[in-house]
């Protein structure tokens, strides 16, 4: 099965499942604050706001925080790729985007990612060996900045929250209004209930995730909050091997892991991504994306290598041995599963 | 560089706007929010609203199921967070219907909701005990209550014996003493000895009986404390 499909299914499952905790009164809770009896951790951002809201510190919501954070530390923005409920509007938007718009899409993704790929090959096949690459600019300007308009709504959700002194985010998060939708629903057809929310949810949803461009990479104060930590993190990342990667071992312009990345993350040149690289969810697309199936998990995936680094590191090999001709790429789509 | 600015740019332009928008959202709390009974542990407004994560726990523990999620036509404030129904019963049902007993039958009067609430939104008193939490308290509209209105009527006032018990119930016969006709009987609240469990609301039959008044809503609601 391809890692697009499974991890559908693992965040329809998730969601189900407590969709049906919340039709059958079990408290297991949601996203933002799930548990057992009385073992619960809350949605990090939820239980930062909430305690700026309350102006004092809450042991569990400190507690989540931590445990939020180690989680983390270990898989990155996991919960983006496997879990969130937003992953399952996007692919439910996908459905409903006419399919010629979405291969003209990828399309053109795929050409600017192939253009920047060829540009950086050229460069680093032009400079000598051994030249800084920091000090060269040959290859374009990074794509992507340590902060971005995420850490700015994190920040503004911060701010709102302590000037209003309620959890002011938490009205418009599409993750607990994909919970509040159920909710509304049981209210519906359990006991008739008719109210605004009824508007206003899925109202929010589609302005997030219809009308908003990319939500996830440009907005979500969630995912801001996680990429601060994950930035630190250096176990279950997607490795490349540069042996068998086109870009690498043949000097090809390939990158169809940039464009098939779900997460808007280069993993080939992490510096051209729109995201940084360590914004990967995990998710696997690429790997499936990979013609020559040259990308895995990697338990410990380490420091993550600059496209130059990993370049030169086949380079002088690539000049002493004779190499043929680089391969049609048509020749090398992955197979369909 | 020119990548480098439009990435500030847009950083900027989310940012601000973004903000610009959850402080919109915001200020719209001083448009005021409609006064919601609360579960045990959520009487004060402040804390409930400021802590509550949404995560409807609370919601999903009540063995009663009188806990709902509010909607934003409440308040933008209460947008979500726990409140008291009890007119969802069906009227009448003397052998059925859902109220707090504040978890006496199911946790030993340890209220689940406030038990299972991960973020302190619902915090029962140091000295709590399941007499000494109030939701809130029985009003009863003359307008549309059945016995002013017409016939005799003592739904709420059995009840209110069948769950608080002859010493504590809070609903009596204003003048039961005055004649033994029991048409003239008048339920009254005794708002000091009401701990709004709701049991009355929910099986009041005034709504449905009186659907010619045009009734919005039981003539014995649980209405807020300082309301
Ligand atoms: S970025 Fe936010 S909304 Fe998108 S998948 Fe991650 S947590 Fe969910
Ligand atoms: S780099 Fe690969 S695994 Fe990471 S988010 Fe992108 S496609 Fe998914
Ligand atoms: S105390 Fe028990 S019955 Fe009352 S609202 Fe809480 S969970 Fe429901
Ligand atoms: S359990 Fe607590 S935080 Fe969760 S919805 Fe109820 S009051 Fe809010
Ligand atoms: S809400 Fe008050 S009046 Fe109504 S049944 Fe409960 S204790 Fe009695």
């Amino acid at each position: 099965m391809k890692f697009k499909n499974a991890r559908t299914v693992v965040a329809v499952v998730a969601f189900a499942a407590l969709a049906v905790c919340l039709i059958a009164n079990v408290a297991a809770g949601t996203w933002c604050g799930f548990g057992a009896a009385d073992i619960a951790v809350l949605c990090p951002v939820g239980a930062l706001l909430s305690m700026v809201a309350a102006k004092t510190l809450i042991p569990r919501a400190v507690i989540s925080i931590v445990v939020a954070i180690a989680l983390v530390l270990l898989l990155g923005r996991l919960f983006c790729g496997w879990v969130c409920p937003v992953t399952l509007w996007r692919r439910v938007k996908e459905f409903f985007t006419p399919v010629k718009k979405l291969e003209e899409r990828k399309a053109a993704d795929a050409k600017v990612n192939q253009a920047l790929a060829a540009e950086e090959i050229a460069a680093l096949k032009a400079a000598p060996s051994g030249h800084a690459c920091g000090a060269c600019g040959a290859c374009g300007a990074k794509r992507n900045a340590k902060f971005d308009s995420r850490h700015a709504v994190l920040g503004g959700a911060v701010l709102t929250t302590a000037v209003f002194g309620f959890p002011v985010f938490c009205l418009v998060c599409p993750v607990g209004l994909s919970f509040a939708a159920v909710a509304l629903l049981v209210g519906l057809f359990g006991a008739g209930d008719l109210n605004w929310s009824l508007l206003f949810v899925p109202a929010m949803l589609v302005i997030e995730l219809v009308f908003l461009r990319k939500w996830c990479g440009r907005f979500c104060p969630i995912s801001a909050f996680m990429s601060l930590f994950s930035r630190f993190s250096r176990t279950g990342m997607p490795v490349i091997d540069n042996e068998r990667c086109l870009e690498t071992a043949k000097e090809t312009a390939c990158s169809r892991c940039a464009t098939a990345c779900s997460f808007d993350v280069n993993l080939r040149h992490p510096d051209l991504g729109e995201l940084p690289l360590h914004d990967c969810a995990r998710c696997g697309d690429c790997i499936d994306a990979c013609p020559t199936n040259a990308i895995s998990f990697r338990v410990v995936s380490g420091k993550p290598a600059p496209f130059a680094d990993a370049f030169a590191s086949l380079r002088g090999r690539a000049a002493s041995k004779e190499r043929p001709a680089s391969p049609a790429l048509d020749d090398l789509e992955p197979e369909e599963a | 560089m020119t990548e480098k600015n439009s990435l500030s740019r847009r950083t900027l332009c989310i940012g601000v706007g973004a903000t610009v928008a959850m402080a919109g959202l915001g200020s719209l709390r001083y448009l005021g929010s409609e006064a919601l009974v609360r579960p045990p542990g959520g009487q004060d407004e402040e804390n409930l609203v400021s802590k509550c994560v949404h995560c409807y726990r609370c919601i999903e523990a009540c063995p009663e199921q009188v806990i709902v999620p509010a909607s934003i036509g409440s308040g933008v404030l209460n947008m979500r967070t726990p409140h008291m129904e009890f007119s969802d019963c069906y009227p009448g049902q003397l052998d059925d219907f859902r109220y707090c007993d504040m978890c006496a039958e199911r946790n030993g009067g340890v209220p689940l909701c406030a038990e299972v609430c991960p973020s302190g939104a619902l915090a029962l008193p140091a000295d709590y005990t399941p007499d000494s939490e109030v939701l809130g308290v029985a009003v009863l509209n003359t307008e549309t209550c059945i016995a002013y209105r017409s016939s005799f009527c003592a739904f709420c006032h059995d009840v209110c014996i069948q769950v608080r018990g002859e010493d504590k119930a809070a609903i009596y016969y204003q003048n039961a003493d005055a004649s033994d006709a029991l048409d003239t009987r008048l339920p009254v609240v005794d708002a000091a000895k009401c701990n709004g469990c709701g049991a009355c609301e929910a099986v009041c039959v005034s709504a449905q009986a009186g659907s010619a008044m045009n009734a919005s809503e039981r003539a014995i609601v649980v209405k807020p404390l300082d309301e």
